[in-house]
């Protein structure tokens, strides 16, 4: 028995010396655990110690003592890293999550926890704490509203929302949104007109119906005050009727995509006009007035729309572009300019372009579809004038223009879309299809090299310079504004009326009467040669008569120059006896003849 | 004699060599040409390694989010359960306790799911594909935010691609998860927090939010509590213990 008892004795002794580690067969309290619960006991081994309280901010992670005597365990309002609230939290778990533990346990104590209604850009959320108002507010960079008042959606929505009514203030009454009326301290009287019959005590004087305005797209009536009431159509019974449902099918509700928007009908009066531009068609014209010498007054001038504003055509669709031209010819005559007409929403818009046509307008005509109907729909555009290439032609190794380089140096093999025409009759010359202006006003000087292209050398001085080297009408008209330009005979007609005239003139000169057409060839003609007979006359002087050929009397002893006419001249002696003419003969020698002076 | 024979074996051996070549060449042209023709690496081959990594970003935050509502906003069971129909759900209003509220904050919530993203992408295998890829796993870093009807997860993660000569690098990794967890996640916080302060008021709450459908069921020790939204339909469970 001693024995056995020693060995229980020396057994004990020796399992002393075993390690036990008794932390991990003892609970403490975890303030995390394993499952992420806080504040709860636990076997050590399942505290978590990793990823608890990182920022070291509760300073343990695990205690001995009961949970319940540990301060981070005890129940706080914490105020949520995201805004939020949560109440009867622990504070450790609130810590370690990002948020910030309150000393207060229920968070109704707490201001920021306090829920509302928050108005971020007219939208409601409720309910909020203010926290989370404050960071929407931060986040959106916008103004926010919050409100502890309002205890439901619907409240915050009737007290915050866009819903209009009359709004009663002293001394006037409005159309207002109940958030714009809150904001004066008026009365709002939700849904109302302030022309309704209910108001008349509140809000005297206010008529319904005033005036017709254009409101977006649509036609509406203005009560005498200014405000606005319903669209044009809807039968009138004292409240707001804004919704689509009751608009639908009135005619003050215009609908862009069926083609009418509001506008000045043909009486001047807002309503839903086409927004195609027809014929017959009125608007008034921004920027024109228009002042009656009747009754002294200015109104907005009224224009009413002609076939010819319209290219020609009885109607124009909305968006449609023409070109016009102020002076109507072609090729431009100095002076035109360019523009392009639009038809935008019934109106008439005019652009004009370039005033020397540096800039010109061309259209295109397509076919579209509009309303299900196949229409021809043109569209214009703004185009530089590309003329200065037109005169490139024919200078090519080639040194002939014909009409395919003409129209390519144009920008198109097309004639019809080339900015040069060619100009085959007889001359083969490339021309501007729109001939350009230039700067006349200012006077301009030949001699001068020119600083710009719309100068009259740079557009006129090559008129002439073609095939044939004449410039006639047609060429320069085509080239510029090169003035009124002073048409000879061209080439060939002076050559047809010259040579039968000198047909004729041979012909009389041979069967005519002689001293007649002689007297004719020999007196009245410039280069008519001296002869016998040649008669000259000398202003102041006297009539001479060519008598005898002389082969070289003046070139002796000093004679004296009396006068010249017609390439003869009329020498006098020295002692002043005698007279002499001198000129060619037929063949261009030179002949002197003893003249007579006639009395 | 013998001198012919030598270079009749020769030339023999000469035409096998050229035969050996042009076979070789003939029929392995391609191989020898890849093999010896510069490594090229471009952009567009990462493409595939991104898409990997953001699948492996999203298996581990839909799987979070699955056990989340699952588990009442915690990965695993905990103490406080409610038992109802012979399961436990967990408890996020004890009321037994001093500090009866145990539900995780939604920044609480952010920073498990980018913890589990974290450790999923360390072990996420990018061995299949034929790069040298070297990883910094010791800086890797993982923002979560959950929004009412999306969760955005951004994943900064160091991949270094290399090919021969030539080296890649791609380093941030985004994923957005359609889910209305955040939306559901505020009704939990508004059930909680009214029934610390004593009973939710389920009609009343019914007739403010639309969003959000609440049902309740009693259990042996409290109440379940289950809110499903139109695109979720299996909803977020969690338990109040009387």
């Amino acid at each position: 028995m001693k024995k056995i008892l020693s060995l229980t004795l020396i057994a004990m002794f020796l399992f002393s010396f075993i390690p036990v580690n008794a932390q991990t067969s003892t609970n403490v309290c975890c303030l995390k655990n394993k499952n992420g619960e806080y504040c709860s006991y636990a076997k050590t081994e399942n505290c978590e110690l990793d990823n608890f309280d990182a920022d070291n901010k509760i300073g343990i992670k695990k205690s001995d003592f009961a949970c319940s005597q540990i301060g981070v365990c005890e129940p706080v309002c914490c105020i949520n890293k995201e805004g939020t609230c949560s109440e009867k939290i622990t504070a450790a778990q609130c810590i370690d999550q990002g948020g910030a533990a309150t000393s207060q346990t229920e968070c109704s104590a707490v201001p920021q926890c306090q829920k509302g209604a928050c108005v971020i850009n007219g939208q409601c959320e409720y309910p909020v704490t203010q926290e989370e108002c404050t960071r929407a507010r931060d986040k959106f960079d916008t103004e926010t509203t919050f409100d502890t008042e309002v205890t439901s959606i619907n409240e915050c929505a009737e007290k915050y929302s866009l819903q209009e009514g009359c709004c009663v203030t002293t001394p006037s009454c409005g159309r207002k949104t109940s958030k714009e009326c809150v904001d004066v301290s008026g009365e709002f009287k939700a849904g109302m007109l302030c022309s309704h019959p209910d108001l008349a005590g509140v809000c005297p004087g206010v008529k319904k119906e005033s005036s017709k305005q254009c409101v977006k797209e649509d036609v509406y009536w203005f009560d005498s005050r200014g405000n606005k009431e319903n669209a044009v159509g809807v039968n009138y019974d004292g409240f707001i009727h804004d919704a689509e449902r009751d608009k639908t099918g009135k005619i003050g509700n215009c609908d862009f995509r069926t083609g009418t928007i509001c506008g000045q009908d043909n009486n001047g009066e807002n309503a839903c006009i086409d927004v195609n531009c027809n014929v017959g068609d009125t608007f008034v014209s921004n920027g024109f007035v228009q002042y009656k010498f009747d009754d002294g007054t200015s109104a907005p001038e009224r224009i009413t729309t002609t076939l010819e504003d319209l290219g020609g055509r009885d109607a124009r669709y909305n968006g449609e572009s023409w070109c016009m031209t102020n002076t109507k010819n072609n090729p431009n005559t100095p002076g035109t300019i360019h523009y392009i007409y639009s038809c935008q929403l019934g109106k008439i818009q005019v652009s004009p372009l370039g005033v020397f046509r540096n800039t010109i307008c061309e259209s295109q005509t397509k076919d579209i579809q509009i309303e299900g109907k196949n229409v021809a729909f043109e569209n214009a555009a703004k185009v530089e004038n590309k003329w200065e290439n037109c005169r490139q032609c024919g200078k090519g190794w080639e040194n002939k223009c014909d009409a395919k380089e003409c129209y390519k140096l144009g920008g198109s093999r097309n004639a019809e879309k080339s900015y040069c025409k060619f100009s085959g009759d007889g001359v083969d010359e490339c021309w501007p299809k729109y001939p350009p202006g230039f700067d006349f006003i200012g006077g301009f000087a030949v001699d001068k090299v020119p600083s710009s292209k719309y100068s009259f050398e740079n557009i006129c001085n090559v008129c002439g310079a073609g095939g044939t080297n004449s410039c006639d009408r047609k060429e320069c008209t085509a080239l510029g504004d090169c003035g009124n330009f002073d048409e000879g005979l061209s080439v060939l007609e002076g050559a047809f009326i010259g040579g039968v005239a000198a047909l004729a003139a041979y012909g009389l000169y041979q069967v005519g009467p002689v001293t007649a057409v002689k007297e004719i060839f020999t007196l009245g003609g410039y280069s008519a040669p001296v002869e016998v007979g040649s008669k000259i006359s000398i202003e102041k002087i006297g009539t001479f008569i060519a008598k005898q050929a002389v082969a070289s009397a003046i070139t002796q002893a000093p004679f004296y120059l009396l006068g010249e006419s017609d390439g003869k001249e009329v020498y006098q002696n020295k002692d002043g006896d005698t007279y002499y003419m001198s000129g060619k003969d037929a063949q261009g020698k030179d002949v002197f003849y003893i003249a007579e002076k006639q009395v | 004699m013998q001198k012919r024979s030598q270079i009749t074996v020769f030339i023999l051996l000469g035409i096998i060599i050229v035969a050996v070549i042009f076979a070789a060449v003939y029929f392995y042209g391609d191989t020898i040409q890849n093999f010896t023709r510069p490594s090229v690496l471009d952009a567009s081959q990462l493409e595939p390694l991104k898409a990997y990594v953001v699948s492996c970003m999203e298996k581990s935050v839909t799987d979070d989010l699955k056990n989340l509502k699952k588990n009442s906003g915690y990965f695993n069971s905990i103490s406080s359960t409610v038992e109802y129909s012979g399961y436990n759900v967990n408890a996020l209003v004890d009321k037994s306790l001093i500090s009866p509220n145990l539900m995780n904050s939604l920044t609480g919530i952010e920073n498990s799911i980018s913890l589990n993203v974290k450790n999923k992408i360390i072990n996420c295998s990018l061995d299949s594909f034929d790069f040298e890829i070297r990883k910094d796993t010791e800086n890797i870093q993982v923002n979560t935010e959950i929004k009412d009807s999306n969760i955005i997860v951004n994943l900064k993660y160091s991949l270094t691609v290399s090919k021969g000569s030539v080296s890649l690098n791609a380093d941030e990794f985004s994923l957005i998860v359609e889910d209305d967890f955040g939306k559901i996640y505020r009704s939990v916080n508004d059930v909680v927090n009214s029934e610390i302060n004593g009973d939710f008021d389920m009609n009343n709450y019914f007739l403010q939010n639309s969003e959000v459908t609440v049902t309740r069921a009693e259990g042996s020790n409290g109440f379940v509590y289950r809110i499903v939204s139109e695109n979720e339909k299996n909803g977020f469970v969690f338990g109040v213990k009387k």
